[in-house]
């Protein structure tokens, strides 16, 4: 059975032979669930080359003129240190494999970031395979059928038609580093000082957030396609369908999102029944929560809607739906709380012992989809929220977390 | 049998055994079997005993992973198998004829379990049925004052597993820390 895992690297395996080559393919199916795949080098994302081979220095030279920036690790009988190159020791720990390919896609995710042209993971994909089966993973090569499908039907959410195209996407998963460009790194504030309390305060209006929730509504109340966006690049909103077309750029999109929108950079078009949604034909598929989250995120940087009270209770409607949502430290910690009872902000990064604009950033994300508000209920302040309790397997628990973020 | 262990159930399709699989470090044990009665409507082969998995932690301890069979008629293991439990995962198959009759069932068969330790809920199938959606999964959870993880989920996807399970330890203690 073929298993997608968030792991999920296309591995080539340099200088090697069979027994090696099998060795590693079963460690990748024992320890990595089949989520990292031996692939011929010239389509694998990164490489792990064996220096102790015949001519493997050349080997390694060679490759890196090849493909040059592509990831490396080094398998060595001897200590060695390279620059910019993850290089092990023989024999193997396993988990030290595991943790060099975990840093590897990350370290592969935070340059994605940065390129200029880059597609987003998050941005979603369709997939034409079962979830929640044991059928194999089709979704790397349905998708671009499945795109090709939702080009000249991208809205098959007829009601009478149940089966529709998905804008599932694998969770993602942002670490402290790459996650500062959705929640900066603003150091805590103190709520006695007015200036650094309007600092952690930014106005959704002046956001492309704000756009795209005005947009999402037009759709939805006159049901019918919307356009926003500009020359550049566009996303498409189908009348009353949840599920958005996406033709711009994620450089351009975080562009967008991060600073107000000036005058005339961002347009909403309502669009006839003959206008195609989208200008190009390079488009991806998110749910409005996604996109609302992500756009939400970049606007805030860490600070809340303006408006927001710090010290006072807020409340969380409900759970996000948080596998197809930019998971960043902390998020299910703070829903967790949250859901209990509610909190002030203040008191939750201090309850958590957490960053404040982790919390921050969770309440313009949660309240940009609509799931937080301030709690108005007198019961809500009469009493300080219940200390949080260890629960009696704390350690067991906490050691079962670590063990599931470093898989 | 160790304590330590968290029990994966829904109905037949949910995903269970794939579930496991995301996130075991063993091969999981399974005992599939040829369906012969409705259950092969919707899928050829099905779990009539119970599925386990391992997840190994530092200093040796172990988490285990079982899922419950499918059938309800072999609802009288559920007890038994929940015994000391740290948390239940409930998955549901949206693509079902009626997903919040499963979702109800499961709530109720397995409330004494819940009530002492707790639940999260995968939405599984949700690319072959967008309706009903998350949202629809929390109101009908409101009349009884549930406020549970409902997450959209892939069973073949280590990360979305990761997800629900993390999400079922931090509703135990929200200041677990990884």
């Amino acid at each position: 059975m073929s298993q997608h895992k968030g792991l999920s690297l296309r591995v080539a395996a340099v200088g090697m032979d069979e027994r090696m080559r099998c060795a590693l393919q079963l460690f990748f199916q024992g320890h990595c669930n089949n989520s990292c795949a031996l692939v011929h080098e010239g389509s694998a994302e990164i490489s792990i080359i064996d220096l102790d081979g015949y001519k493997s220095q050349q080997l390694l030279e060679e490759h890196r003129i090849r493909y040059p920036g592509r990831p490396l690790i080094i398998l060595s009988l001897k200590n060695m240190q390279l620059d910019g190159i993850v290089c092990l020791r023989k024999p193997l720990n396993p988990q030290q494999l595991l943790a060099a390919l975990r840093q590897m896609k990350e370290q592969m995710a935070v340059t994605k970031e940065s390129e200029p042209e880059q597609t987003d993971d998050q941005v979603t994909r369709t997939e034409t395979s079962e979830s929640g089966s044991a059928a194999p993973d089709k979704s790397v090569h349905a998708a671009s059928s499945s795109v090709e499908q939702t080009r000249d039907n991208p809205c098959l959410a007829g009601k009478e038609q149940r089966t529709t195209q998905s804008t599932h996407v694998a969770a993602t998963r942002l670490h402290e580093r790459s996650s500062n460009a959705y929640i900066g790194s603003a150091p805590d504030i103190d709520p006695e000082n007015p200036k650094q309390v309007a600092d952690a305060q930014y106005d959704p209006e002046d956001f492309f957030q704000s756009y795209l929730k005005r947009a999402l509504s037009i759709a939805e109340t006159e049901n019918r396609d919307v356009r926003i966006g500009n020359k550049m690049g566009s996303i498409g909103i189908q009348g009353q369908c949840k599920t958005i077309s996406v033709g711009m750029s994620e450089n351009l999109m975080r562009a967008l999102s991060v600073v107000p929108v000036m005058n005339g950079a961002v347009a909403i078009t309502r669009l006839n029944g003959n206008e195609p949604l989208l200008a190009t034909e390079e488009k991806s598929l998110i749910s409005s929560d996604a996109l609302l989250w992500k756009t939400a995120l970049w606007a805030s940087r860490g600070r809340v809607p303006c408006g927001t009270s710090l010290t006072e209770p807020v409340y969380l409607r409900q759970w996000p739906n948080m596998p197809r949502l930019y998971v960043f430290p902390h998020v299910l910690r703070i829903a967790a709380l949250l859901i209990r009872e509610p909190h002030s902000l203040l008191d939750i990064a201090k309850v958590l012992n957490i960053p404040q604009r982790n919390v921050f950033a969770f309440y313009s994300a949660t309240h940009a989809i609509g799931l937080t508000g301030s709690a108005q209920r007198a019961v809500d302040k009469l009493f300080e929220p219940a200390t949080v309790k260890k629960h009696r397997r704390h350690g067991l628990l906490s050691r079962l977390l670590s063990r599931l973020h470093l898989q | 049998m160790s304590n330590h262990k968290i029990i994966f159930t829904g109905p037949v399709g949910a995903g269970k055994t794939t579930a496991i699989a995301s996130i075991s470090d063993i091969a999981p044990l399974r005992t599939d079997e040829a369906a012969s009665d409705m259950t092969k409507n919707h899928k050829p082969e099905t779990t009539v005993a119970l599925d386990y998995g391992l997840i190994n932690l530092t200093g040796g301890e172990r988490i285990h992973l079982y899922g419950t069979p499918g059938q309800e008629r072999f609802d009288f293991m559920w007890d038994i198998l929940t015994e000391g439990g740290i948390g239940l995962v409930l998955l549901l198959n949206n693509s079902r004829p009626d997903p919040f009759q499963d979702m109800h069932f499961f709530l109720k068969a397995f409330k004494s379990f819940i009530d002492q330790a707790t639940v999260a809920i995968g939405i599984t199938r949700t690319d072959e049925t967008d309706s009903p959606t998350v949202a629809d999964y929390h109101l009908q959870l409101q009349s009884e004052a549930y406020k549970l993880p409902i997450f959209e989920v892939d069973a073949r996807r280590r990360e979305d597993v990761s997800l629900l399970v993390e999400a079922l330890l931090y509703s135990l203690d929200p200041g677990l820390v990884a």
